[in-house]
């Protein structure tokens, strides 16, 4: 039977390199498996003498022992040590040396078989779960259609040790690698936490400002809505002071207003301050500062600075004012704008040295523009009510005089009246023919007067507002006989026809203000004959529709021109000034026809055509005798 | 027959001679007072048959007067003419006033209507 060497172990054979050919490969993985180990493939058959295979052993050291077969079957392992065992036993050389290797294997027990494609990890478990005796025995590895190896135990622990090292050297690397992670995880976090730290202080100094900041804004926007809204409110002065106190917090806070004192000057006179509690207020002789006295500081206030500092760091006039009033720290506002400095706001520290804020400026400067703003509003609506005082004043004045001078001309002018027709009518003896017209002129005259005082007295009711009308029954048609017996005489002295016709179904009696109304028709009449110098002026009285009556006057006069008919029943409006000179009338008639007509709840309206005559119509609301 | 009485209380004395004319002229008798005191003691003791009365009077205004003559019944037939400038204040008075008239004041239009306030003849 011939010796069979693969080549794998031919190559291992003749290397002749124990180290290397026992040598694990020098990468070795966890997934390093034993087939990937070197091993040996050193076979005989059954038959082979015992001689032949000592004399191999001998001859490679390196080979862990020979695996039998038998028609190309594993039969079983022999290794170096149990080999060599046996043939050491008494006799053992005797007895096997000449004989087939068949007979030695009745003495060596079964080997263990693993797969090539187990891990040294489980090999090695399982080499070493075998009996101790057994341990250290090689193990056959079955690669199946390629046969079988034989693994030397010692390379299988060495792998495993070298794997092992690699093992723990990757954890080392692992564990550094971990470690500095972990270190630079932990410099990130002291990082982190110091900036949280730093972000918690910055946050609460933040919290503590905006504190302040929202203290300020609520005294803002206190003062705000007292300010912006407040008319005819002196109190919102000192509460604005008082919100300023509470907001900066400091001793007290003073308005000062610009005041022209006679011998004095110009003077800065104290008109509100507040104090917080132990605080002592700006005592009487210091209330007053003369500006000539105090003008190193003050043309800079009024040059729109605000002023601020410390005692200890401010020397000059203001120096002086500062130790009278035991003031640490001061501010000082301007109110007003350039050429209206209305005075200034202040705010003085006794107690301590105050540093003052930009938010402590913001809100002076804001709150100065908005006391500047009620002190402007309030001025303007001063003015304005004086004004309106002033006016009213006026008015009253003017209806009063109007009301006076009515009442005194009408006494000298009764007088006048009352001795020009007790001359026409002979109480001083016989008048001559030639006296008569000019007697007439005067008492005519005399009458216009009278009709002009009369409306000047209506007019100044009217603008009163005391025109007291009366709702009694009377007659149409007794007024109408009146008018007739009033106006006939002048129409038909300038040769018109003169024409008064009643609605046959008009009321016997209606209700109103008979004397009034009388006035006005006896007013448009009066005036249809004046601008009438031909053809006739006629007047009619009806019903119109229901719950109305009407009065029109008719004329054939000169006419309204259109663009006067709009204003005709204003005061003062007459036709043109030429009209007024040829006719007399002051051409408050219409205008006070009209408003009293409006008082009764009714209209006057005109229809004119230029040279052909006018036409008025007064609607009036028609009110019955009550039967009931 | 004697004349009807009239009584002018009026504090102008030329509104007063005219007045007094004008009533004359149509058979009145008139007597003038300027100022409503003396007028007032008049009327305790006298009665009128026709009293012309202005308002804006020395001591004792028109409306006293006229309130003393309203509760009076010894003045039950005099006629009461109101004779004033301030027509507003004509306007609000109360009583048993027989007519106001404002001035300036028409003659024939006052010797008219006094004529027509003469008492009926007694038979």
């Amino acid at each position: 039977m011939a010796v069979k060497l693969v080549t794998e172990q031919t190559k291992t054979l003749t290397s002749g390199r124990f180290s290397d050919s026992l040598a694990p490969p020098s990468i070795l993985t966890k997934d390093t498996t034993i087939g990937e180990l070197p091993a040996h493939r050193y076979q005989v058959g059954v038959n082979t003498v015992v001689a032949q295979v000592e004399k191999t052993l001998r001859l490679y050291p390196i080979l862990p022992g020979v695996i039998v077969t038998q028609h190309d079957r594993m039969v079983n392992v022999i290794s170096r040590r149990r080999f060599f065992e046996i043939l050491g036993t008494r006799y053992g050389v005797a007895v096997f040396l000449k004989r087939p290797i068949e007979i030695m294997i009745r003495h060596v027990e079964e080997p263990l078989i693993l797969p090539g494609t187990c891990l040294i990890d489980e090999a090695v478990h399982e080499a070493l779960r075998r009996e101790t005796i057994l341990a250290y025995e090689p193990i056959l590895v079955d690669f199946q259609a390629h046969g079988f190896q034989l693994l030397d135990i010692y390379t299988l622990l060495l792998a495993q040790s070298q794997l092992f090292a690699t093992l723990q050297q990757e954890l080392q690397t692992i564990n550094v690698d971990l470690e500095d992670r972990v270190a630079r995880r932990t410099e990130e976090l002291t990082r982190v936490n110091s900036r949280l730290y730093l972000e918690v202080a910055e946050r609460k100094h933040a919290e503590k400002h905006l504190e302040v900041r929202i203290r300020y804004e609520q005294a803002i926007a206190q003062s705000a809505d007292a300010l912006l809204a407040a008319v005819d409110q002196p109190e919102v002065i000192p509460e604005t002071l008082q919100l300023l106190l509470q907001a900066t917090g400091v001793s007290r806070v003073f308005l000062s207003k610009n005041v022209q004192i006679e011998g004095r000057g110009l003077c800065l006179v104290l008109t509100h301050q507040v104090c917080s509690p132990g605080a002592q207020t700006i005592p009487k002789d210091l209330q007053v500062l003369p500006h000539n006295e105090n003008k190193e500081w003050l043309d800079a206030i009024w040059s729109g600075q605000t002023l601020l500092g410390n005692s200890a760091m401010i020397g000059g006039s203001i120096k002086q004012l500062l130790t009278q009033l035991g003031i640490q720290s001061f501010l000082l506002l301007p109110v007003g704008k350039p050429g209206d400095w209305y005075g200034l706001i202040g705010l003085d520290e006794t107690a301590v040295t105050h540093t003052w804020k930009n938010d402590d400026l913001q809100l002076l400067q804001t709150v100065a523009r908005m006391l500047y703003t009620y002190i402007e509003r309030q001025r303007s609506r001063d003015a304005l009510t004086q004004a309106k005082n002033e006016a009213i004043r006026a008015n009253q004045f003017k209806t009063e005089l109007m009301a006076k001078v009515n009442h005194e001309l009408r006494t000298p002018l009764g007088a006048i009246m009352g001795y020009t027709q007790l001359l026409q009518m002979g109480a001083y003896g016989p008048v001559a023919p030639e006296q008569t017209d000019p007697l007439e002129l005067i008492l005519s005259s005399t009458n216009a007067l009278s009709t002009l005082v009369n409306s000047l007295l209506d007019q100044a009711q009217l603008e009163k507002g005391n025109l007291a009308l009366e709702n009694r029954p009377f007659s149409v048609r007794e007024m109408a006989i009146e008018v007739d017996s009033k106006v006939r005489i002048l129409a038909e002295k300038t040769g018109l026809t003169f024409k008064i016709i009643i609605e046959p179904s008009f009321p016997e009696e209606i209700v109103g203000d008979r004397m009034r109304i009388e006035q006005i028709w006896t007013n448009l009449l009066s005036n249809a004959i004046k601008f009438t110098e031909q053809g006739y002026v006629r007047t009619h009285i009806r019903l119109q529709g229901t719950g109305q009556w009407l009065i029109e006057v008719a004329d054939t006069g000169i006419g309204i021109p259109e663009e006067v008919q709009a204003s005709i029943f204003d005061t003062f409006v007459q036709v043109d000034g030429s009209a007024t000179r040829n006719r007399s009338g002051a051409g408050l008639g219409l205008s006070i026809a009209a408003s009293i007509i409006e008082l009764m709840g009714g209209t006057i309206d005109l229809e004119s055509i230029l040279g052909q005559g006018t036409t008025f119509t007064v609607i009036l609301p028609l009110n019955m005798v009550d039967n009931d | 027959m004697s004349k009807p009485f009239a009584l002018i209380v009026e504090d102008d004395a030329m509104l007063a001679d005219i007045f007094s004319r004008a009533l004359q002229a149509i058979e009145y008798e008139t007597e003038i007072m300027r100022d409503g005191r003396v007028a007032s003691e008049w009327l305790q003791k006298n009665v009128p048959e026709l009293l012309v009365l202005d308002l804006h009077l020395p001591f004792l205004t028109g409306d006293d007067i006229l309130n003393q003559v309203n509760v009076d019944t010894r003045f039950a037939a005099t006629k009461i003419m109101i004779v004033t400038a301030d027509a507003l204040r004509a306007s609000y008075l109360n009583g048993n006033i027989t007519l106001t008239l404002i001035k300036p004041v028409d003659v024939s239009q006052l010797q008219k209507l006094a004529h027509r306030l003469k008492p009926k003849p007694t038979m």
